[in-house]
C-alpha cells in the first residue's frame, strides 16, 4: 500500500543512505524502520557482540572478521524519548591501528632509551625529572631512592652533594649546587663529574624546543684513566713538549716545558713565556711549514739554556713542537773540539820538537864549544852566550812540547803523591823569591794514585811558576793535597769520577785571578797572558795534557784580584806503590810467527825490535807487493798478519783477504793512526790498533789476540773493524 | 884510532857531538846511517857508539840490536830528540837491545862528556 511520503522523512531517509557509516533507525519492537545499505551489510556481523536488545543506550567495541581480515568496529546504539532506536556501526580500524602504532613506537622508544648505553634523562620545562634509564640509575648510585618522577633536579644534586658524590662538591657543596643549577639551565653544555668513588662521568645537557632538558651521561673512567696515563708519560718525556692549534694557539704542554720555561714550574709564567717564544721564534717557520732542520736557540728559556727546536705538522692543521735541552751536547761538542784540536796540536808538536832537538844540539851545541875558547872578544862571547841561553830556553820550550804531544801514560806507577809534593819542596823554593810566601797544605792520608811521577811533578811545577808569575808584588802561594771528591762538571762524570774518591792537588795563589772570557783558552797550547818573552804559552797545555792522561780532572776558581786555584782531582788506586814493572813480563812470544806490513819504517822497525825481542819470530814487509812476495816465500804457516792500513798499492785490507785466502786460521790486527779508518774494512773482521802505540801495547794486543783473550783497553781505545 | 862512532843522519848534530867529544880528548869517526855505521863499527872498531834511533832505511833499534849481537863488548849509546814516539819507550827498546846508556836530544857538551866518560869507565 502507498502512502505519502512526508518530504522531511525523504530527505532523513536519503540522508541516512548515503552517510557513509551504519546507520539504522529502528522502532521499539527493534524493527528497522530505515536503514543504510553498509548497516544492512555489517550488522549482522556485529549482532553476536552488539546486538540491539531494547535494554538501553550502549557503545562497544569489536572485532569481525571480513574475507579473512580483522576490522574494528563500534556500535553506538541510543534510544529515543519516543521508544526508537539509533543505531551507528562505524569501522575504527584505522584509528585502532593509529593507536597501536603509537603504543609500540612509545614502546620502541622507551626500549630505544633503556637500551642506551649512556645515561638518559628527561627534565621538563620547571626542571622536574621526567624520565631517566637504568643506566642513568646505575651512574647515579648514590641517590637511587631518590629518582622518582617528578623530582625537581636541584633535589637531586643537593641530595647528591650531601651524600658526597662528586669530589668538586667536597669543599662547598653549597656553591657546587649553585653553580651547577646555572650549567643545567643554560641552553647546553657539556662538563665532566669526578665522583668520590674515583668514576668520571661526562655530562651533556641540551635544551629541547619545549623547554625541556635532555641529559646524557657517560662514564669515562677508563677512558680518563688512559688519558691520564698519557699525561704522565708526556710529562715524564724528558724533552719539553708544546702542542699548538692551527692558530698557533697552545692547546697542551707538558712538564718539561714548564721546568724549560719557568724556573718555579709555574704553569702561568711558562705559558705566557712559550706564547711569546712561539710569536717570536716559530710563527713565521709555522706557516711556511718549512721545518727541515731543527733550530738551536741560546738563550730563549728562564735558565737560558740551549734548547733545539723541532716542529712538526699534525693532521688537525696545528703543530708539535718539542724542545731538547742540548746545553750539556753542545757543552760536549765544545770539550771534544778543543780536546780534538790538543790532540792535533799535540802530533804537531811532537813531529816539530824531533826536528828542533836536532837543530838545537847543533845550534847550542856548537856555541857552548866555541865559548870554551879563551881567545874570544868578549863581543863575540856575549854573542855566544845570549845564543846559548836562547837555545836552552828552545830546548826546553821543545821538551815541554814534546811532553804536550806525548798520547800514552809513559810510566805510570802507583804512588804516593805527597812524597811527589815533599820530594818538590827545596826545587819550588828555589823558584820562588821571597817576597812570595810559600806554604804546604798537606793532609797526610796515605791514599795512592796511578801516574808518571815525573809528570804529576813536571804539572805541579808548571803551577807553580803560574801562581808565581801572578804575584808580582809577593803574596801567599799554597800548594795542598786532601782527600776530596771532584766537584760535579761535565769533565767529572766524563772520566767516570763522580762519587769517587779522589786526591785533590791544588796550588793557590792571592795574585791577579784570571778573566772570566780566557778560562776557556787556558789550556791551549801558546796561549799566554804573559808579557812576550816571558811565558811559552806551554805551561797550562802541559798540566792539561798529564792530568787528561792520568784519567784525572782540573778545576779552575778564580776571582779577579783575588787569586786562582787550580786543582787536580785524581783518582784514589788501591794498592801498594811499585818499582819499575818488567817490561812486558806478560806478553812474551813463543817463536809465534808474526808478519808486520808497514811503509813507515819506524813503525816497521818498532814493531818488529820489540816482538823479536820478546821472543816473536817476526817477518817484515815494507809495503802490499812485499807483503805478496813474503806469502809466496812462507814456508810455514803465519800466526798473526800485523799491518798497516794505509799504504802505498795494496792496502792492508787488500793484504789480509789475500793471506786470509791462503791460511784461513790467521789471526789478522790493523793499525793506522787513522781512527776512522776502522769504520771502512774491506777485509777480514780484526782488531784495529791505533797509533800511535807503545812496544808494551803492540806486544799485549799481540798476546791477546793470539790466545784468544780479551784485548786490553788501549787510550785511545781498540776498535773492531768490519 | 877513532874509540867513539857516532851514527846520526843529520851532519850538523854528528858535527856538533864530534867537536864535543873532540875536545875532551876522543877520537871520534862519524856515520851518517846504518849501512855507513856498521862498516865503520867492523872497520874502526871502536869502544863506543852513540847511535841515533830515528833515521831513514834502517832505525838505530836496529843497529843498536845488530852491534851488540855481534860485539857485546862494545858500549852503546841510544840518543833521540822524540817524535811520534815517546823518548822514553825507544829509549827504554834501545837499553833492552843493549845499549848501556840513553840520551835524550838536545845534547849538553858538559853532559855529553859526563855521560860517555862513565860509560867508558864503567
Amino acid at each position: 500500500m502507498m502512502s505519502e511520503i512526508d518530504p522531511a522523512f525523504g530527505l532523513v531517509v536519503e540522508s541516512i543512505a548515503n552517510f557513509p557509516d551504519g546507520l539504522a533507525i529502528l522502532d521499539a519492537a527493534g524493527t528497522i524502520v530505515v536503514a543504510n545499505e553498509t548497516y544492512r551489510l555489517i550488522n549482522p556481523l556485529v549482532e553476536p557482540w552488539a546486538g540491539s536488545d531494547g535494554a538501553g543506550d550502549r557503545d562497544e567495541v569489536g572485532i569481525v572478521e571480513i574475507e579473512g581480515e580483522e576490522r574494528w568496529y563500534r556500535v553506538v546504539e541510543r534510544h529515543t524519548r519516543s521508544g526508537g532506536v539509533l543505531r551507528h556501526i562505524v569501522d575504527i580500524s584505522e584509528q585502532k591501528r593509529r593507536e597501536a602504532d603509537l603504543v609500540t613506537s612509545q614502546m620502541r622508544l622507551r626500549e630505544a632509551i633503556e637500551s642506551l648505553e649512556e645515561g638518559f634523562a628527561l627534565f621538563d620545562a620547571s626542571d622536574r625529572l621526567v624520565m631517566v634509564n637504568s643506566r642513568y640509575r646505575a651512574i647515579f648510585s648514590t641517590i637511587p631512592d631518590i629518582i622518582k618522577p617528578g623530582v625537581p633536579f636541584e633535589h637531586l644534586i643537593r641530595v647528591a652533594a650531601e651524600r658526597q658524590q662528586n669530589v668538586e662538591s667536597l669543599e662547598s657543596p653549597e656553591k657546587w649546587v649553585r653553580e651547577r643549577m646555572q650549567t643545567h639551565r643554560a641552553a647546553e653544555g657539556i662538563f665532566e663529574h669526578h665522583f668520590s668513588d674515583g668514576r668520571w662521568i661526562m655530562v651533556t645537557e641540551r635544551k629541547t624546543a619545549d623547554g625541556h632538558t635532555i641529559g646524557t651521561y657517560s662514564d669515562i673512567t677508563a677512558l680518563k684513566r688512559r688519558e691520564e696515563h698519557l699525561r704522565a708519560t708526556v710529562d715524564n718525556i724528558a724533552e719539553a713538549i708544546l702542542v699548538l692549534d692551527a692558530d698557533l694557539k697552545i692547546s697542551a704542554l707538558n712538564r718539561s716545558a714548564l721546568a724549560m720555561f719557568s724556573t718555579e714550574s709555574d704553569r702561568a709564567t711558562a705559558t705566557e713565556r712559550l706564547r711569546s717564544f712561539v710569536a717570536e721564534h716559530l710563527s713565521a717557520q709555522l706557516a711556511q711549514h718549512s721545518f727541515a732542520e731543527p733550530m738551536v736557540l741560546e738563550h730563549t728559556t728562564a735558565a737560558g739554556k740551549a734548547i733545539e727546536v723541532r716542529p712538526s705538522a699534525m693532521p688537525d692543521g696545528g703543530f708539535v713542537v718539542t724542545f731538547s735541552d742540548v746545553t750539556a751536547r753542545k757543552a760536549a761538542a765544545e770539550r771534544e773540539h778543543q780536546s780534538q784540536k790538543l790532540e792535533a796540536l799535540g802530533h804537531l808538536a811532537g813531529g816539530v820538537a824531533h826536528e828542533f832537538n836536532n837543530l838545537l844540539t847543533a845550534i847550542g851545541g856548537f856555541a857552548k864549544m866555541a865559548v870554551r875558547r879563551p881567545e874570544l872578544s868578549e863581543f863575540v862571547r856575549d854573542c855566544l852566550d845570549e845564543i846559548i841561553t836562547a837555545s836552552d830556553r828552545a830546548a826546553n820550550l821543545t821538551r815541554q812540547m814534546l811532553t804536550f804531544g806525548r798520547k800514552q801514560p809513559l810510566d805510570t806507577r802507583v804512588v804516593d803523591p805527597v812524597e811527589i809534593v815533599r820530594g818538590l819542596d827545596r826545587m819550588l823554593r828555589t823558584l820562588v823569591p821571597e817576597t812570595i810566601e810559600l806554604a804546604f797544605d798537606i793532609d797526610d792520608s796515605g791514599a795512592c794514585v796511578a801516574v808518571d811521577p815525573s809528570q804529576l811533578s813536571q804539572a805541579i811545577l808548571n803551577l807553580v811558576l803560574n801562581a808565581r808569575d801572578a804575584m808580582p808584588d809577593g803574596g801567599k802561594l799554597t800548594v795542598g793535597l786532601r782527600l776530596s771528591s771532584a766537584p760535579a762538571t761535565a769533565a767529572t762524570s766524563e772520566k767516570g769520577l763522580q762519587g769517587k774518591p779522589c786526591v785533590a792537588l791544588f796550588v793557590s795563589d792571592d795574585g791577579t785571578g784570571i778573566d772570566a772570557n780566557v778560562i776557556p783558552h787556558l789550556f791551549e797550547p801558546f796561549f799566554t797572558t804573559k808579557e812576550q818573552g816571558k811565558g811559552t804559552g806551554l805551561g797550562l797545555s802541559v798540566v792539561y795534557s798529564i792530568v787528561e792522561r792520568s784519567g784525572g780532572i782540573i778545576d779552575i776558581e778564580t776571582e779577579l784580584g783575588r787569586g786562582t786555584t787550580f786543582s787536580i782531582y785524581l783518582p784514589i788506586t788501591a794498592g801498594e806503590t811499585e818499582d819499575d814493572r818488567p817490561f812486558h813480563a806478560l806478553s812474551r812470544g813463543n817463536d809465534e810467527r808474526v808478519i808486520v806490513v808497514e811503509d813507515e819504517p819506524g813503525v816497521r822497525n818498532l814493531a818488529y825490535a820489540a816482538l823479536t825481542q820478546l821472543g816473536y819470530h817476526c817477518f817484515k814487509a815494507v809495503d802490499g807487493a812485499d807483503a805478496m812476495k813474503l806469502l809466496d816465500r812462507l814456508r810455514e804457516p803465519p800466526d798473526l798478519l800485523l799491518t798497516d792500513i794505509v799504504m802505498p798499492g795494496r792496502n792492508g785490507y787488500q793484504v789480509a783477504a789475500e793471506f786470509a785466502a791462503r791460511y784461513p786460521a790467521l789471526k789478522v790486527v790493523y793499525m793506522s793512526g787513522y781512527a776512522d779508518r776502522a769504520g771502512d774494512s774491506e777485509g777480514p773482521a780484526a782488531p784495529f790498533l791505533p797509533k800511535p802505540f807503545s812496544p808494551e801495547q803492540l806486544v799485549a794486543v799481540i798476546r791477546a789476540v793470539l790466545d784468544g783473550a780479551e784485548i786490553p783497553r788501549l787510550t785511545p781505545p781498540l776498535l773492531a773493524a768490519g | 884510532m877513532p874509540n867513539i862512532l857516532v851514527i846520526d843522519d843529520n851532519a850538523s848534530v854528528r858535527k856538533a857531538i864530534t867537536l864535543m867529544l873532540e875536545s875532551d880528548g876522543h877520537s871520534v869517526i862519524g856515520a851518517k846511517d846504518g849501512a855507513d855505521g856498521m862498516r865503520a863499527f867492523l872497520d874502526a872498531t871502536p869502544d863506543l857508539v852513540i847511535c841515533d834511533i830515528i833515521m831513514p832505511d834502517k832505525d838505530g833499534i836496529e843497529i843498536i840490536r845488530e852491534m851488540h849481537r855481534t860485539r857485546p863488548d862494545v858500549k852503546i849509546m841510544a840518543m833521540t830528540g822524540g817524535g811520534r814516539f815517546p823518548n822514553l819507550d825507544f829509549l827504554k827498546m834501545a837499553r833492552a837491545f843493549g845499549a848501556t846508556d840513553a840520551l835524550s836530544k838536545p845534547i849538553d857538551p858538559d853532559e855529553l862528556v859526563a855521560r860517555v866518560d862513565a860509560c867508558l869507565a864503567g
